[in-house]
């Protein structure tokens, strides 16, 4: 195919991403050394004032850390959860493969919102937990933390995220041969020291691939913290989304969506790197 | 110990698939509850809050715009992207720069274009919204359409030229027909994520709502229970759509 | 004393009956090989000596004891498995220590046995790679390698051949029967390529639909076919449909000859070589015939003869005899009687 014709293929592509996600990225960053005046407008007073605030107030480092922390729980909870049914469908079924392997996938695609509702009336004061507890005798007045709090919200996110993890850790179930089974069990391994000694380290690529994935999906997301959360539920997200909103600091917003994209990238660049030191393809 | 080892994992297993699917059959459930309160047991059916839906003036208005904006930023999508994917199939070359906007926390985005978009001209209004919707289509259109491109078989164009066919007319005439599986599956894809997109969406809206930017206002004021008939009724369309995705897929 | 006995075995998939009442003694040290088409349940039997099936009735024993129901890792036996089944997340250093890891070895110990391994296989130099880095015929070494290192008692190789272009693959038989002979290990082969199983082979059990046909050497089983089936399988035969009456002749064409055999049925099957079909006088039982075509085919020829009644008979004989018949000619032709055998049809 001529160069020529190739660059023409691609010139929309080229010119659209140019536009609409370079220099938006571009200007995100430029945007986060400059300060504001005291109408909230954007003024071009180069200083590091944003990124100081950020490292030096604790509101800031602590949010940060705290999302962090949450979102390896929420990380580590859709692995253990996925481990079970990837397994199951891969190793134990048959048949109908297909068919389980869709009931996975469609909640992923199902409406996030949808999905973050169901909560709020499972979790609410008078919905289905308390009232199944009450009913029980287990309990005899609604547990109020288990909604607007961030045991809520992290639950949701959780069930959120789960099929986003299933998915890479059921594909390299998939990809373990029965005849690596055999093989060691062949060589006198028995059914424990087999799956740790060769099932386990070839699915881990998946489980780092699924975590990664969870990781950096709990660090971008605000929306279950504002639907799920409690007054005192703070994602690092909903700062951005309060910076660029109701608190109207564009500098401090885009410095700390800076920070979160540079927390983004090195946790894919370990998970990549990860991926290649492990190569067995 | 064969036995309860398999007992265990089918029941974890089973125990997970109930997790995943039980909050959805409980919105389906209490979407045909009568009263407006979500308590438990239910004590009254109805389709009440089905034919109030139908009323509520801005949610139509939210579907209409969202059904607009999905439609035309999967058509700009798939006027770049097609193009693109073949380029890149060509060129042997793919950038991880164009996976950036799905790979990346959807807010950075959306907050970037914000504050990017007036330096363009582009006030925050549904242009604003359909060109933020366009871009990260794009991704999932060239990620699809590039990984049909590879499983196609080199020869097909190689015949078509073999039998005086130019580049132009082998495109339309042999590629197109044979990766149209995976275009309308990557189309069905692109107007569920479009009609689902909240974090880009959110900050680049104006006035006028779409679906799932109304649901999530809806909600964020309180339960109403309109929410689950909505709720219901875009699960039904969802997994409809899907089904017919995956089943694309699975011919191919 | 046998080293692995087969008692009775049976197996069925489903509806399926797989392995049929199957008898089998196999020595110590020798190389037998099950031979078979596709589906005649050769691999099912080999992984019920490996422990990866149970069968359904029957017992196996190895060296008298009885391991029937024992999972494979509690089995002294090792499989050298058709698609290699390298662990791919380990190098061929690390595959072939697996199996030493379970006997709970030194690790000076299980490396010198690894080097040992590797010297055996001329696979030194190939240490630290892992097994997406090398060609089918390397890591078919590295399997052989990993299987043996554990010192099994018996050594299964199931087609492990198969994969392999038809150079290597005769490269791959001499070695592995000179490692049989260097290691003088009991080794169990199964295939579907006759050729290789007669090549390679102290005994070869002929399997056909779940039942050894005939178990022996190559020799007998080449010259001396018990059955139809093992005289069709093993190489070239003419099988030619003849009438027997009693058990002391047969009748081909309204000529009777005598000759003692066990089938007496209206529908019997004659079964003689190619190239044990001869111009020469040497016996009294004769055909006459019509060549058809004479074909060169490098070191020997094929006649392509046919009898009165339209009966297809092939003769081969050694390039360097002088041709002297040409297509078209009547000849007749001879079958040595201590050739011949006689089959129910």
């Amino acid at each position: 195919m001529k160069k020529a014709n190739k660059y023409l293929l691609l010139a929309p592509l080229l010119l659209w991403l140019f536009l609409f996600l370079v220099l938006p990225y571009f200007f995100i960053l430029t945007q986060s050394v400059l300060t504001t005046d005291d109408f909230g407008k954007v003024i071009y007073h180069f200083n590091l004032d944003s990124y100081i605030k950020i490292f030096t107030n604790p509101l800031y480092y602590e949010t940060l850390t705290r999302t962090f922390i949450y979102a390896i729980i929420v990380a580590l909870a859709c692995i253990l959860l996925s481990l079970p049914l990837a397994y199951f469908i891969a190793f134990k079924v048959q048949k109908h493969k297909s068919f389980y392997y869709t009931l996975i996938v469609l909640p992923f695609w199902m409406s996030y919102i949808v999905r973050a509702y169901a909560w709020k009336i499972i979790l609410g004061e008078q919905g289905i937990f308390n009232s199944s507890l009450m009913n029980l005798g287990i309990i005899d007045k609604p547990l109020r933390f288990v909604l607007y709090s961030d045991f809520s919200v992290i639950l949701c996110l959780i069930y959120i995220f789960l099929p986003f993890v299933c998915i890479p850790i059921y594909t390299s179930f998939e990809q373990i041969s029965k005849s690596f089974v055999e093989a060691s069990k062949d060589l006198g391994a028995n059914s424990w020291k087999t799956f740790w000694k060769v099932i386990f380290p070839l699915i881990l690529p998946g489980v780092i691939s699924g975590g990664t994935l969870a990781l950096v999906l709990t660090l971008g997301d605000f929306l279950a913290a504002s639907l799920l959360g409690g007054p005192n539920t703070l994602f690092i997200s909903n700062i951005v989304q309060n910076l660029f909103g109701t608190s109207n600091d564009k500098p401090l917003g885009s410095a700390v969506g800076v920070v979160l994209l540079v927390l983004v990238f090195l946790l894919l660049e370990f998970s990549s790197r990860y991926e290649k030191k492990h190569e067995t393809q | 110990m064969k036995k309860v080892r398999l007992f265990i994992v089918s029941f974890s297993a089973f125990s997970v698939l109930w997790f995943l699917y039980f909050p959805i059959l409980i919105i389906i459930w209490f979407s045909f509850n009568k009263e407006s309160v979500s308590s438990f047991p239910i004590e009254h059916y109805s389709l009440d809050w089905y034919v109030k839906l139908f009323h509520n003036k801005s949610m139509m208005q939210a579907v209409r715009i969202s059904f607009f904006i999905a439609i035309s930023s999967t058509i700009a999508a798939l006027i770049i992207g097609i193009p693109s994917a073949y380029a890149l199939h060509k060129y042997n070359y793919f950038g991880k720069i164009i996976l950036l906007p799905i790979t990346l926390p959807g807010i950075v985005t959306g907050v970037a274009m914000l504050s990017f978009f007036p330096m363009l001209g582009i006030p925050l209004s549904l242009t604003a919204v359909l060109i933020g919707h366009t871009t990260f289509l794009i991704a999932i259109m060239i990620t699809q359409i590039l990984a049909r491109f590879k499983k196609l078989d080199p020869y097909l164009e190689m015949a078509a030229f073999d039998l005086g066919a130019s580049p132009l007319q082998a495109f339309f005439k042999v590629i197109l027909p044979n990766i149209k599986t995976a275009i309308i599956g990557a189309v069905l894809l692109s107007l569920v994520l479009s009609m689902d997109e909240i974090p880009v969406t959110f900050f680049l809206i104006s006035r006028e709502n779409t679906l799932p930017i109304e649901i999530y206002g809806m909600m964020r004021r309180g339960i109403t229970p309109e929410v689950n008939a909505v709720a219901t009724l875009v699960f039904l369309v969802s997994s409809t759509a899907i089904f017919m995705s995956l089943k694309f897929n699975k011919e191919n | 004393m046998s080293k692995l006995e087969l008692k009775a075995i049976n197996k069925s998939f489903g509806s399926s009956h797989i392995v049929n009442n199957l008898d089998l003694q196999i020595m110590d040290g020798e190389f037998l090989t099950i031979l078979g088409p596709s589906g005649c349940g050769k691999t099912t039997t080999l992984r019920m000596i490996a422990g990866f099936e149970m069968p359904d009735s029957g017992k196996v024993l190895l060296n008298n004891q009885d391991i029937t129901h024992l999972p494979p890792y509690k089995r002294n036996v090792n499989t050298v498995f058709q698609n290699y089944a390298l662990f791919p997340h380990l190098n061929v250093e690390e595959n072939i220590a697996f199996g030493l890891h379970q006997l709970k070895m030194s690790k000076s110990d299980i490396n010198r046995r690894v080097d040992e391994m590797l010297e055996l296989v001329q696979m030194e130099t190939f240490k630290t790679r892992k097994p997406f880095e090398m060609s089918g015929g390397q890591q078919q070494r590295v399997a052989i390698a990993r299987a043996i290192a554990p010192d099994p008692e018996i050594l299964l190789l199931d087609e492990p051949l198969g994969a392999l272009d038809l150079k290597l693959r005769k490269q791959m038989q001499f070695e592995l029967k000179q490692l049989h002979k260097d290691l003088n290990k009991t080794f169990v082969y199964v295939t579907h390529d006759q050729e290789e199983a007669l090549t390679m082979s102290d005994r070869i059990a002929v399997m056909n639909q779940g039942i050894i046909e005939q178990l022996s050497d190559s020799q007998t089983l080449y010259n001396h076919p018990k059955t139809k089936f093992v005289a069709g399988f093993i190489g070239e035969a003419n099988l030619i449909p003849v009438k027997t009456e009693d058990k002391s002749s047969f009748t081909f064409e309204d000529k009777t000859f005598d000759f003692n055999h066990e089938i007496s049925s209206a529908t019997a099957v004659l079964f003689i070589r190619p190239e044990n079909v001869s111009f020469d006088s040497v016996t009294n039982i004769s055909l006459a015939v019509t060549i058809e075509d004479v074909i060169f085919v490098g070191n020997h020829r094929k006649y392509k003869l046919v009898t009165a009644s339209g009966q297809k008979i092939i003769k081969t004989e050694d390039s360097s005899v002088p041709l002297t018949k040409i297509i078209g000619q009547s000849v007749t032709i001879y079958l040595l009687p201590n050739l011949i055998q006689i089959y129910n049809s």
